[in-house]
């Protein structure tokens, strides 16, 4: 059987990617067609004019990455920065002088010396102490406030049996309150009748005034009727005198004719 | 082709940058970034989405590089963030439909092209290409590509990369990569023959 090579062998052939046994064995079969080579040659061609096509330069180069210098830095800069961080607490927690301390009692934590709190019995004197202190208050001011009572209770009491005291202080009040009472009376009644009267004198105006318009009113309608009905009258009559004219034209001119 | 050697030194430069070395990282980025740029420019003809890319790319490259196996491979490795920055960028383009107008622009630019050119022709059949009219048809030569052909092409033509390296990077078989260059190859020739651009009349000073 003939050799022929395919199509994909012949491009790998174009581009100079076979084996050199392949190669001979293509370059054999170019040998006796022609027109096979004919188009390889063609195809070189285009390959070669396409080749025209160059490069570009680039307008703008790629930046760069920078290069870090210190990247020992970089790498140890988390652990320094924990020292740097442990380092203040520390600093500050002597200038401050603060403290733990562990005692029989449990931990301390403090700023400065650390001092020993109260125990237990002394805490529970203290608010003993302190209770029966405030049980003394209590009691001392409810008597007192007892007393004050008492004695404001009395006073009152006496007071009110006092009966002259009593009467008086009623006489004078009522005095005062009728007193009040008439001068506000007096007040209301010249008031009253004064409004009253001016109210009904302006009443009377206004009814007055308003007959007179009122009557105006009618008289210019009768007016106005009156001058209506009068052209009506002159209109009609012209009516009848321009019909008058018309009826003896017509009849002239119907004589006319005849 | 021309660029298979240009980087020795990169595999031990990636090694180094996978430890961590800024500076060969850097180093990776200067010698790179023109062929990863120039790769996207061809792609799409554009300085802006061509810078995008180029940009995505090593700074996916930085942040993943330690992900990366084996060293020899580092090309194929980094033209596949590339080529899939590119796709994501045409995707992107095509749902904020701008793909549309770039389009109608891009058919006026054809009119445009095969009307200069011809006009070339009428004036001066034998007048030679300049350079910088040439390298505008053969962007839009290779504008007029499938982007699966578009791609190998670049990937072939410009980047040097071996069939092999991608198939790699395209994850696809070397055969796709081979049919793919031809049929674009086959397509290019036919455009460059309309257009009338041959050897003859493209020319070359030494």
């Amino acid at each position: 059987m003939k050799y022929k090579p395919t199509q994909e062998e012949l491009i790998s052939y174009l581009y100079d990617e076979l084996s050199a046994e392949e190669m001979e064995k293509v370059d054999g079969y170019l040998k006796e067609h022609p027109e096979a080579k004919q188009e390889l040659e063609e195809l070189q061609e285009t390959r070669m004019l396409m080749g025209d096509f160059e490069d570009e330069e680039m307008l703008e180069p790629m930046a760069f990455m920078n290069p870090t210098k210190n990247e020992e830095w970089l790498y140890w800069r988390k652990y320094v920065a924990i020292a740097a961080t442990l380092l203040l607490i520390i600093t500050f927690g002597t200038l401050s002088g603060f403290k733990v301390v562990n005692t029989d009692q449990g931990m301390q934590i403090g700023f400065g010396e650390a001092t020993l709190g109260l125990t237990e019995e002394q805490v529970a004197d203290l608010i003993y102490q302190d209770r029966v202190n405030l049980l003394d208050y209590v009691n001392n001011t409810l008597e007192a406030r007892n007393d004050s009572i008492d004695y404001k209770f009395n006073t009152l009491q006496a007071s009110l049996t006092n009966e002259d005291l009593v009467r008086q202080t009623f006489e004078n009040e009522k005095a005062a309150f009728l007193q009040e009472i008439t001068l506000l009376t007096d007040k209301l009644g010249d008031d009253y009748k004064g409004i009253l009267r001016e109210i009904v004198v302006n009443f009377s105006n206004n009814i007055e005034t308003q007959r007179i318009e009122d009557l105006r009113n009618i008289q210019a309608a009768f007016d106005a009727f009156e001058n209506a009905t009068v052209n009506r009258q002159l209109d009609v009559e012209d009516a009848l005198f321009t019909l008058s004219e018309k009826v003896k034209t017509i009849a002239a001119s119907l004589s006319n004719r005849n | 082709m021309r660029e298979i050697n240009l980087m020795p030194q990169t595999n031990f430069l990636v090694r180094a940058a996978k430890q961590g070395d800024v500076i060969a990282l850097n180093q990776l980025v200067k010698q790179w970034q023109k062929r990863i740029y120039n790769f996207a420019y061809k792609y799409f003809g554009d300085y802006d989405m061509a810078m995008d890319v180029t940009q995505k790319t090593f700074i996916s490259m930085s942040k993943n590089l330690g992900g990366l196996k084996d060293e020899s491979s580092f090309k194929p490795w980094l033209y596949r963030i590339a080529s899939n920055y590119c796709h994501e960028e045409v995707r992107r383009q095509s749902k904020r439909w701008v793909l549309p107008f770039m389009k109608v622009s891009s058919k006026d630019d054809q009119k445009d092209i095969s009307n200069t050119s011809s006009n070339h022709r009428s004036e001066d059949p034998e007048k030679v290409l300049g350079n910088e009219e040439l390298k505008y048809l053969l962007k839009k030569a290779l504008a007029t590509l499938p982007e699966e052909q578009r791609m190998v092409v670049i990937m072939k033509e410009y980047e040097g990369l071996k069939i092999r390296e991608i198939a790699e990077a395209m994850d696809i078989s070397e055969n796709t990569v081979k049919s793919r260059l031809y049929y674009a190859l086959g397509s290019l020739k036919k455009l460059l023959d309309q257009w009338n651009i041959t050897k003859e009349t493209v020319h070359y000073e030494i």
